[in-house]
């Protein structure tokens, strides 16, 4: 986390993919979603404000339905472990950052949003949270990601409403 | 619980909580693992031993843990 009050314009789609294969280590994931790169957007200060959510409430609802979903199967609470430890990611990544042998893997459909995000732009690696949140915005359910919004009741036409208004020509 | 619940649970027939409890139990055993993995270093385990306790050699049990627990 940087103090710096001002968000940077534009993010690396490497930085995006780091962070959220940080977030999916922590979680014991062995691939990166589309929830997980939504928890990597926090890293641009707007996306709490636009979303009315914080990070620690994203990473908190993402835990209660996963004890849901193990209740369901009649596992109580007491079947929980501790998150993992993240490893810290560079602000602008090189190859050998990326190219890591332990390194998680993209699910296709976070490889398809981070595609679709970047695709009108001029340098197809630099891509804004507000583009990359524009498209998670179109997700359904079962998407995880849009699973996620649901437990957190993000009302997704608002906040499309609101990325319009910021974001006028994009 | 006993065999019969978690039967009875499993056949429970909304596919969405089903498939995400799926993925929850991996995420689960993936932090359990790398938890006693830890602990097991700790205490003084050789990567022989961790490799050998979760059935794959001590090089794969060494890539996979030696940054988390160094």
């Amino acid at each position: 986390m940087t103090t710096e009050s001002v968000a940077p314009e534009t993010l690396h789609a490497w930085a995006i993919c780091m962070q959220a294969a940080e977030e999916a280590r922590r979680r014991g994931d062995r691939r990166y979603g589309t929830d997980h790169l939504l928890l990597a957007l926090f890293e641009d200060p707007s996306v709490e404000v636009v979303l009315g959510v914080n990070l620690q409430q994203a990473r908190q609802a993402l835990a209660s339905l996963d004890h849901e979903a193990l209740g369901a199967l009649g596992l109580g609470p007491g079947a929980d472990a501790p998150p993992l430890p993240m490893r810290a990611v560079p602000r602008k990544p090189r190859l050998r950052d990326v190219a890591q042998k332990d390194r998680l893997r993209i699910t296709p459909a976070a490889k398809k949003v981070l595609e679709e995000a970047s695709k009108s732009n001029r340098r197809r690696l630099y891509v804004t949270a507000q583009q990359v949140l524009a498209q998670i915005l179109t997700l359904q359910p079962p998407d995880a990601a849009a699973v996620l919004l649901g437990a957190l009741g993000v009302d997704t036409s608002e906040v499309r409403r609101r990325l319009d208004a910021v974001t006028p020509d994009s | 619980m006993d065999v019969e619940d978690l039967n009875l649970n499993l056949s429970s027939d909304d596919p969405a909580i089903g498939l995400r409890a799926s993925l929850a139990l991996h995420r689960l055993a993936e932090r359990v693992e790398a938890h006693h993995v830890a602990s097991a270093r700790e205490k003084g385990w050789s990567w022989q031993q961790i490799g050998d306790a979760l059935g794959v050699t001590r090089q794969s049990a060494h890539a996979k843990y030696s940054k988390e627990s160094s």
